[in-house]
């Protein structure tokens, strides 16, 4: 009786806690490829600006390759500048709940710095 | 319930622990790898693209001078064509009107003027030369690059013969003068593809259903065009 009483404990412990390890990792995971796919979708939108499309078109295709992915949450604030030549910068801020998370990026095809963040 | 030995329960509940962490433990980490692979595919796609402008933007630039430099030539090499047929022309008739001295005086010019044009067609073909070898070593540093990543298919693609896509007027002749192709843009694209091989460490269906070829595929092409009466690199 005092082994079985034993038991139950262990699985009343260790259930939840494995659980919740699961959902935990998975949560991590989930909102680090959410961040990836907003920077991965904001240096694409700049490539497809520096390949001479315009404005509407490069936003419009982000935003609806981004709202395929993540299915909350809105964006806000999308900005993109041209500076110089062949210098492009973009940013957006993607508000979820509480979370509002600002992407910043630029390209810079001349100085040989393609992919950097500021 | 009450009929089950205390004994019987314990295995019950062990039982019970093993088959949630068997079914568990395979769901949690195919979940693992779906979005470990996600990562891996986003970052190296991003720095594949990033590498593959970078070395066929160089490689344009490159070739871009080496455009300029051929156009530039092409004044002389038109002055010294002309120049040759002329004093070919004043041969023939000093050989007609049979004029030692001027006989002698154009051969020797004439003889310059052919080894300035060879000197000159030496040049052009030097430039023309040098033009494959800044897209091999795009190519090369491509793939440098790429291998540090992750070994993959890699390819490169031109659609004109010479990397610099140029024609010679007139064809055949020393020195002649280079002009650009017509669709000179189209046939100066350059474009270097990569393959990420996925199912090398992921099953079929996974890679068919989550990657498709977009993340794990990547290709780019840059190309040189004339704007406002200037050559610049353009992304395809």
């Amino acid at each position: 009786m005092k082994q079985s009483g034993q038991a139950v404990i262990e699985m009343i412990i260790s259930l939840p806690l494995i659980a919740s390890c699961f959902i935990l990792s998975l949560l991590f995971f989930h909102v680090h490829i959410q961040h990836l796919w907003m920077d991965h979708q904001l240096y694409q939108t700049l490539i497809c600006l520096a390949k001479g499309k315009t404005k509407l078109t490069c936003e419009t295709q982000m935003k609806k390759k981004i709202k395929s992915f993540l299915w909350s949450g809105q964006l806000k604030n999308v900005q993109f500048h041209h500076p110089e030549e062949k210098k492009w910068k973009g940013s957006f801020i993607w508000k979820t709940g509480f979370w509002r998370i600002k992407f910043i990026k630029q390209i810079n095809l001349k100085r040989g710095l393609y992919y950097e963040k500021y | 319930m009450k009929n089950i030995k205390p004994a019987n329960r314990k295995t019950n509940q062990k039982g019970f622990i093993i088959t949630l962490l068997l079914v568990g433990l395979p769901l949690f980490i195919s979940c693992l790898m779906i979005f470990t692979s996600l990562i891996f595919c986003i970052r190296n796609h991003d720095l594949a693209q990033s590498f593959c402008l970078k070395h066929t933007l160089q490689a344009q630039e490159q070739m871009k001078k080496a455009l300029k430099d051929l156009i530039r030539l092409n004044p002389l090499a038109d002055q010294l064509r002309k120049t040759q047929k002329y004093l070919e022309h004043l041969y023939r008739k000093a050989l007609k009107s049979g004029e030692p001295i001027a006989i002698t005086t154009l051969k020797t010019k004439i003889k310059i003027i052919k080894y300035q044009r060879t000197l000159l067609d030496k040049k052009q073909k030097h430039i023309l030369k040098s033009t494959i070898h800044y897209v091999e070593q795009a190519f090369f540093s491509f793939k440098k690059d790429i291998m540090k990543l992750h070994p993959g298919y890699i390819q490169k693609d031109h659609h004109h013969p010479l990397p610099l896509a140029v024609k010679a007027r007139p064809l055949g002749d020393l020195a002649p003068s280079y002009h650009p192709v017509d669709n000179f843009s189209f046939h100066q694209s350059l474009s270097f593809f990569w393959k990420m091989p996925l199912h090398y460490f992921l099953p079929k269906w996974l890679t068919r259903t989550f990657f498709q070829n977009r993340l794990s595929a990547y290709d780019c092409s840059t190309t040189i065009k004339k704007h406002k009466l200037q050559w610049k690199t353009f992304l395809n």
